[in-house]
């Protein structure tokens, strides 16, 4: 039989009852809609919490630093030990300043980093708003990177019109680093803007550690250290924890969120799947009915020679246009619903003068797996009434009339 | 006593041979064919006819291969249909019989040309090429004009035609109907009888037709009456039997 006319028939069969099949579609597409919202909130969220913590590399990073030690000083000559340490692929270094900037009148506290190269910012994720990152080589005024914070403070209109603008500020060395052990304030230090950087944290500057030799510091803050192999990340952390450091790994914080998450998912996964299990039961209720409601039809289909086997395939394939229809509507009004409630929760949140973020995520293997879970839902829902269909017996209908 | 006679023809299309049917019913047994043998030839137009419960229907449900035998053989143009599959038997149906019944059962989400298509269809015809010899077939009948409707929106007349275009689609040498103008009207049911006395005569089509109205009895070749399962009366060419 031409398996077309079969489609075109069980589509028509479904178009009979409109307001049967609506209803139908309706418990499906709220059941998937459920579904695809929760799981791609808690998706959202993961991703939202994960990237705000760590970079592309939180599994190829690792944090150096003192900790509380005042024995330990994370000088050139300790790094250059620490580089020597297998598999470490590449360290940057930074040293935490303070700073005092100026805008007219007004001045802020502004937390000024001196980095061993721009690199240290794509490490920390750091995502260049407007301009450059900061050059290998430069010539003339030292150049810096701003936050958007900072950026704000001296320009609240247009902040891309500070690139290339000057700024003067007071460096302040603490004495941590400081060779005298006091802290030390370093007046009118001036710096060319060459990007700015997305971030709302508090005002920062970022330099290369060359243009601070002025302080005398001859101590880091803190190192990041990238590994070429995530699987030997305990093995260096214990082998510069030898050198009296301290470390920090975020891929363990980031996996501890993401088993956490997991379970997060799952929980409001399945309260979307209670919604679906309903709308499943509906469906095989609507499939049956119309079964019943259809005995003629199928006999007289088989009077006319249709097969046991089209007469199940036809029913199936009613079965699995519902889970089709119902799927592709459900995803759509699933992140329908996820654009709406992200769009209502980052009105309140610019309002409160936070940025706009997103909180839902839609992962394409996600959507897909969705979508053939409805098909099958169609299919296992159809099952019972095609094989009921088919065996039907002609001539049993035949006598009742 | 109850006769039949058997002509033995070169011509044969159809041969029930000493067919039985029993149904149960809990303990009782229900013999509704008993030894019934049966030859239709080319072009024959029979006409069966008996009182309710005589085993008309059950004789034409026997033919058409919808209902198995308890004991003996229906040959139908040298094939033994029982010996078939039951979707094997079904294809055959649909490719050799064309069936009319009394109340005409239609696919609701199918319009009228669609559903007097449908046989060609499932016999694997494509649909557009169904369409068109369905068009066909309901210009033969006279009433191509409805082919959009849905069939039951049409008077039963018009409905019990489109039922006639049905059987006609697959061109089958031969129409079996059961009880065709027993809902319908003497206007209609004179119409209706034309129709089919028309497609014996000019198409020569070989009709099987069970009737209970008496003044049909005489429209066809041969009138075989039926009692308590049996044939009682097999006339041929009009002469009435014994």
């Amino acid at each position: 039989m031409d398996r077309l006319f079969v489609l075109k028939l069980a589509y028509r069969n479904l178009l009979l009852h409109k307001m049967r099949t609506i209803l139908t579609l309706i418990g499906i597409v709220i059941g998937i809609s459920a579904v695809v919202f929760l799981v791609s909130f808690s998706t959202g969220i993961q991703r939202l919490v994960t990237s705000q913590i760590s970079g592309a590399n939180a599994y190829l990073l690792i944090d150096v630093g003192t900790g509380d030690s005042q024995v330990v000083k994370l000088n050139n000559a300790l790094v250059a030990k620490v580089k020597e340490i297998a598999g470490i692929k590449q360290i940057e270094t930074v040293a935490d300043f303070g700073g005092k900037a100026k805008n007219s009148d007004k001045s802020t506290d502004i937390a000024v980093f001196a980095v061993s190269s721009g690199t240290y910012l794509d490490w920390a994720g750091k995502k260049i708003q407007y301009g450059q990152n900061l050059p290998a080589n430069q010539a003339g005024s030292p150049a810096a990177l701003i936050n958007s914070s900072y950026a704000t403070f001296l320009n609240n209109k247009k902040p891309e019109s500070l690139i290339g603008q000057k700024e003067t500020i007071d460096v302040i060395l603490p004495k941590e680093l400081s060779p005298t052990g006091t802290d030390q304030t370093f007046a009118g230090k001036e710096f060319t803007i060459v990007g700015i950087v997305k971030d709302d944290a508090s005002p920062s500057l970022y330099s290369n550690t060359a243009n601070f030799t002025y302080t005398g510091a001859d101590v880091f803050s803190q190192l990041e250290v990238m590994i070429n192999d995530r699987t030997q990340a305990d093995t260096i952390r214990k082998e510069i924890e030898a050198y009296g450091l301290k470390t920090d790994y975020t891929g363990d914080t980031v996996g501890q969120i993401q088993q956490f998450f997991k379970v997060f998912e799952l929980v409001l996964g399945s309260f979307g799947l209670i919604a679906l299990i309903v709308a499943l039961l509906g469906m095989f209720n609507t499939l049956t009915i119309s079964l019943l409601e259809r005995i003629k039809e199928v006999a007289l289909m088989q009077i006319f020679g249709m097969s046991k086997r089209d007469v199940r395939n036809l029913f199936l394939t009613e079965a699995v246009f519902l889970g089709l229809f119902g799927g592709i509507i459900g995803i759509a009004w699933g992140m329908t619903l996820g654009k709406i409630a992200n769009t209502i929760l980052n009105y309140f949140a610019v309002r409160a003068g936070s940025e706009a973020v997103s909180i839902f995520y839609y992962a394409p293997w996600f959507i897909i797996a969705v979508l053939a879970a409805a098909l099958f839902i169609g299919f296992v829902t159809g099952l019972y009434p095609s094989n009921r269909a088919s065996r039907v017996s002609p001539l049993d209908v035949l006598r009742y009339e | 006593m109850a006769e039949q006679e058997i002509k033995h023809k070169h011509d044969t299309i159809i041969e029930a041979r000493n067919v039985f049917k029993d149904f149960f019913v809990g303990k009782h047994t229900i013999n509704a064919l008993a030894d019934v043998s049966l030859e239709v030839r080319a072009q024959d137009f029979i006409v069966v006819f008996g009182p309710s419960g005589c085993g008309k229907s059950t004789l034409l449900n026997v033919l058409l291969g919808l209902d198995q035998p308890t004991a003996g053989e229906v040959i139908i143009r040298d094939t033994k249909i029982y010996d078939l599959s039951d979707d094997a038997r079904a294809k055959f149906r649909v490719k050799k019989i064309g069936m009319v019944y009394q109340m005409s059962n239609w696919i609701k989400s199918l319009n009228m040309v669609e559903n007097v298509a449908f046989p060609l269809i499932v016999a694997g015809t494509k649909e557009s090429h169904a369409i068109k010899v369905a068009h066909r077939t309901l210009e033969e009948i006279g009433i191509d004009d409805l082919s959009k409707q849905p069939p039951t929106q049409l008077s039963g007349g018009e409905q019990q035609r489109a039922g006639v275009a049905r059987a006609l689609v697959t061109n089958p040498h031969i129409i079996i109907a059961d009880e065709p103008t027993g809902n319908l009207d003497s206007t209609c049911s004179d119409e209706i009888m034309s129709l089919f006395f028309s497609l014996n005569k000019v198409k020569k089509k070989t009709i099987i037709l069970v009737t209970h109205n008496q003044s049909y009895w005489d429209i066809g070749t041969e009138r075989i009456e039926m009692k308590d399962g049996r044939i009682i009366k097999d006339t041929a060419h009009g002469l009435a039997g014994s």
